[in-house]
């Protein structure tokens, strides 16, 4: 390592413009950085739910929707109706819009003894009060699920806008929201359905890093000043953040990478660690230029002291965000590894750029004479008396501690959906739940029907399976509409026997009809009655025919595919809560496996994505806790050479961690993918207090008694320990400042425990040396 | 002078135009009327495809007569898929009110009525439409001559049909329809419909055509929904033309019990 100081320091010119030469290819690079809001698209392919999501995909047309909802005082006038109408005939022609269902475009199937008809219901929007009454008949007894289409109450339509699946939809979304603002309508229309969610989230995180981030950076120049007071204190440490900000986000565009719900935090998370090097380095720096001639020697000087703690904390910290990979969800591990990257990217910078600036300044008088004595050393001195007469008490505290933030651990409540991210007041949640509320649902559950042929799912008995599941989806409790193929078979079954609602039913296997035959008598041709038996997958198959003749190609398509092999049953409902859509889950597959033997029948939609997400953040939060713990520690042991120390330097750790926990349970705050980034992240970047007290305890342990050691250790590593926590802790906070509840949460979660895994190095550590007195001298 | 010259090119353009305009007339009108049968049998293969890939195949037994100059009467009969085998399908076109369409379902033993879904609707569910496979209305479009191209190597009129009456467009859906046809035989080659946005819609090509009985027919056909990604090729066999069909042949009674 000197000899690559030295290098830096002989060559300081070259190191600067090549530095700023990369830096500039990369600020450039990220113009092609992509952005993906979709919570689910970071899902692993290879997981089941993904797997069937994706399978759905490639054989039905279309799977997200938007639900639009109008509302006005009568949904049912002349004006309202024409708005309605006009607002779906315009959608439907949308290049990005597979199909549109509304109240004024559903085609009905309806019929008289001699005849029947499929059509749309209305031809051109009604005027006059009768033309309404018909209208109104036709739409209430049409059989048809229509709780997404007329909300509870009557007073809103909701049209639902089914998107291609080759379009990206929260591009899709902006275009609908566009033209439905600048249409003026006289109702009041509210948007919701993933795509508008995901459009939205999008936004949100735009403004996040057009905030977030120009606040992060105008902290770090506040903490700057405060410690340095000059502008070379300010710009190297910033410039370091800078470029290695930069050159991350620019190797993340090079590489496809795109910002995600995960990623986007990267910049405020790096930000504030990268900034720490530098302070350290800095600080140094100024107390060894007290008397000193030439700045080449200083920093020489300074770097082969700082070389180490420097490169041992930003190792630990790689990996905290490393082991966040044992995660399967896809942007969570590449926020870990791109901060990873990011962080040693920033230690390479401090060690070099810093070094080689420095080495070309000449050092300011200022600096050659000033000597101080801080408040925060003379606190810090005061604490460390105080807690050495009192360490039993301390004790108790942090005893104290532990067991009330244990308690809190079963309240912690698992939950991934998008809607709760968003803030209560923000217009997505706030359309989204009234939306919901009186309408049958966005979130789906589709349940598909695997054929091993084609016309499978045209057998009596598949059919009656598909009816009876859908029964009883629609008993079951937040499934506020069902719709399957079932429905247009019983319908049409109906109307062809009369409207008779005992027809109303699936075709059984055989059936006996009454027909009609032609005779002769008398020389003359009658049509006489007659029964007949006729097998029941006749009877469907030539009904579905009739429905297909009276319409167009692909009408029914997003229900079964186009050889009738393979069916989906889609349940629409009203909460996203992970409770709710767990319990459902669990009713419909045991309802499942209980009734039917003979027929495959998968779960996917957005509701098992949601559920998808929480299984992977169980397990990705407990492995990668484990591994971040092992790898720390056994970092640490390497680099101390000792594996007592690499296991003391992880009880802080264990402390932070518990009281985030229990934190979590108590505040309420839900675990997500988003606040499971918390631990991991908490451990690679909380380690560096117990490195920086170990580091200094044991040099003291050389010449010192046990107490002596203790107390000395905390007095000197105590001042940076807190500076370096309270600069990375703040530089997190900014999160709170995010539009997502999430990120908030995450951001408040780091920064607490960055805060206590710091009170776990300054207490728990000295107070347990002073138990134990370690014999962990260092030669 | 000068706007004497003017008045007199003004005149000759739009006597050329006019001349143009009959011209293109004549040529819709011979291709309209080329064919003088009075029915014909056959079968038809049609084939859907949708944006997939995906196929449904349907096999059909079919009549036509021309009962009047502008209304005929369809009778089909489904061979393939199975388990539709059988059902029929009658189209009794009228000039000045809706068609009626009936539809036998073996299974039922009864024949249904079929609400009229207007010329416009899909032609059993497939890319043509009604008014695409019915016969052609002269007077339905004003016509006007874009020019000559080639369509697979044959000197082709390029007509422009533009709707006669707005009631045209709210009937088929067109807001107009460019036709290619063939200079020596009058048979329409390639035809592109537009919706009545103005968007390019469906593209017809005529892959085959025979002359049966001295009168050339279309027998092979894509049309093509670029709007939807959907297409239907209806392949004609085993035509025979002017064989004197019973006019009982297109009643209910018929349709329910094939004799």
């Amino acid at each position: 390592m000197k000899k690559f100081t030295n290098w830096i320091i002989e060559h300081s010119k070259f190191t600067i413009t090549s530095i700023v030469v990369l830096t500039l290819f990369f600020a450039y690079s990220i113009k092609n950085i992509k952005v993906d809001p979709d919570i689910t698209s970071s899902l692993p392919k290879k997981i089941p739910a993904k797997l069937l999501y994706d399978k759905m995909n490639k054989i039905f047309p279309s799977r997200d929707f938007v639900l639009l909802a109008y509302g006005t005082d009568n949904i049912f006038s002349p004006n309202a109706l024409r708005e309605i109408f006009n607002l779906t005939s315009h959608l439907e022609k949308m290049p990005d819009v597979y199909s549109v269902l509304s109240p004024t475009n559903i085609k009905i199937i309806n019929g008289s003894k001699d005849g029947i008809e499929v059509k749309e219901i209305l031809k051109k929007p009604p005027v006059t009060d009768a033309e309404i009454k018909i209208y109104k008949q036709k739409l209430f007894n049409s059989d048809l699920p229509i709780e997404n289409l007329i909300s509870r109450d009557s007073s809103m339509a909701g049209i639902m806008i089914f998107l291609k699946n080759n379009v990206k939809p929260e591009d899709v979304s902006k275009k609908i929201l566009k033209y439905v603002n600048q249409l003026k309508l006289k109702g009041k229309i509210y948007a919701t359905g993933k795509p508008i969610l995901t459009y939205y989230l999008g936004r949100g995180m735009a403004r996040d890093m057009g905030l977030l981030f120009p606040l992060v950076l105008l902290l770090i120049v506040v903490i700057l000043w405060l410690s340095f007071r000059n502008i070379r204190g300010i710009l190297l440490p910033f410039s370091v953040v800078l470029s290695s900000v930069i050159w991350t986000i620019g190797i993340m565009a090079l590489t496809g990478v795109p910002i995600s719900h995960s990623t986007n935090m990267l910049p405020i998370l790096l930000a504030s660690i990268a900034v720490a090097d530098g302070i350290h380095i800095l600080n140094h720096y100024h107390l060894n230029a007290v008397g000193a001639q030439s700045s080449k020697e200083v920093i020489r000087k300074v770097m082969y002291e700082l070389n180490g703690p420097v490169i041992i904390t930003s190792v630990t910290t790689a990996i905290g965000f490393l082991s966040l990979n044992v995660s399967s969800i896809g942007s969570v591990g590449q926020l870990g590894l791109f901060t990873a990257i990011g962080v040693m990217i920033a230690m390479v910078f401090s060690l070099s750029f810093i070094p080689a600036s420095l080495a070309v300044m000449k050092i300011p008088r200022k600096l050659r004479t000033k000597t101080k004595a801080g408040i925060l050393s003379r606190v810090v001195e005061a604490y460390s008396n105080y807690l050495l007469k009192h360490y039993k008490i301390a004790m108790s505290i942090i005893g104290a501690i532990i067991l009330l933030s244990l308690a809190g651990f079963p309240r912690i409540k698992l939950e991934n959906n998008t809607i709760n991210n968003f803030p209560k007041d923000h217009p997505a949640r706030a359309s989204y739940e009234h939306i919901n509320k009186n309408f049958g649902g966005t979130t789906f559950l589709s349940i598909m029907v695997e054929g091993d042929s084609a016309g499978y799912i045209k057998s009596p008995r598949v059919m009656r399976s598909i009816d009876s599941l859908e029964q009883f989806l629609k008993k079951q409790k937040h499934v506020g509409s069902v719709m399957s193929i079932a429905d247009f078979v019983k319908r049409i079954n109906k109307v062809l026997h009369a409207n008779n609602p005992a027809f109303n039913t699936i075709p059984g296997d055989t059936v006996v009809e009454n027909g009609t035959e032609w005779v002769q008598k008398n020389g003359k041709w009658i049509e006489v009655e007659k029964q007949f038996k006729v097998p029941g997958k006749e009877l469907i198959s030539q009904y579905l025919q009739l429905y297909e003749l009276s319409g167009k190609p692909d009408d029914l398509a997003n229900l079964v595919d186009y050889n009738y092999k393979n069916a989906r049953i889609t349940a629409f409902i009203d909460d996203e809560s992970s409770e709710i859509l767990t319990k459902l889950d669990d009713s419909t597959k045991s309802f499942i496996r209980k009734n039917f033997k003979n027929i495959k029948f998968e779960l996917t939609g957005t509701s098992e994505l949601f559920l998808a997400i929480n299984n992977l953040v169980v397990n990705g939060q407990f492995y990668s806790i484990i591994l971040s713990l092992i790898l720390v520690s056994l970092v640490t042991s390497v680099l101390f050479r000792s594996i007592k120390i690499g296991l003391l330097n992880t009880i802080p750790l264990f402390f932070a961690m518990i009281f985030n926990f229990g934190y979590m349970g108590w505040a309420g705050i839900n675990l997500n993918i988003v606040t499971m980034l918390t631990s991991s992240i908490a451990i690679g970047v909380g380690v560096d207090y117990a490195v920086h007290y170990i580091h200094r305890f044991q040099f003291e342990l050389n010449n010192a008694d046990n107490k002596t050691a203790v107390k000395k250790s905390l007095v000197i590593a105590g001042e940076p320990i807190i500076i370096n926590a309270v600069t990375v802790g703040l530089g997190f906070f900014i999160l709170v400042f995010s539009t997502f509840l999430g990120v908030r949460h995450m951001g408040l979660l780091i920064a607490i425990a960055m805060f206590t895994s710091c009170f776990g190095a300054i207490t728990i550590l000295p107070t347990l040396f002073l138990l134990i007195k370690p014999k962990i001298k260092n030669n | 002078m000068n706007g004497l010259f003017k008045t007199f090119l003004i005149l000759t353009l739009a006597v050329n135009l006019k001349a143009q305009g009959q011209s293109a007339y004549q040529i819709m009108k011979t291709d309209l009327n080329k064919g003088n049968w009075k029915d014909m049998v056959g079968s038809v293969e049609m084939i859907l495809i949708n944006s997939r890939g995906e196929k449904r195949v349907r096999k059909i037994q079919m009549m036509n007569r021309k009962r009047t100059a502008n209304e005929s009467d369809m009778l089909m009969r489904f061979k393939y898929p199975d388990d539709v085998r059988g059902t029929g399908f009658l189209l009794k076109e009228h000039e000045n009110t809706d068609d009626e369409r009936y539809l036998y379902l073996p299974a039922l033993h009864r024949i249904k009525r079929i609400a009229s879904s207007g010329k416009g609707g899909n032609f059993m569910s497939s890319d043509f439409s009604y008014y695409d496979i019915g016969k052609p209305k002269l007077n339905d479009w004003k016509y006007s001559l874009l020019g000559s191209e080639e369509i697979a190597g044959h000197p082709c009129y390029k007509i422009l049909c533009m709707p006669a009456s707005p009631e045209i467009v709210d009937e088929t859906g067109y807001g107009k329809i460019i036709r290619w046809i063939r200079k020596d035989i009058y048979v329409t080659l390639k035809s592109v419909y537009f919706d009545r946005g103005g968007q390019k819609w469906k593209v017809l090509n005529v892959t085959d055509y025979k002359k049966i009985s001295g009168v050339w027919f279309q027998t092979g056909m894509v049309m093509k929904d670029v709007q939807n990604n959907h297409e239907t090729k209806m392949i004609f066999k085993d035509l025979k033309v002017n064989t004197n069909i019973p006019e009982l042949f297109f009643t209910k009674r018929f349709l329910q019990r094939g004799r």
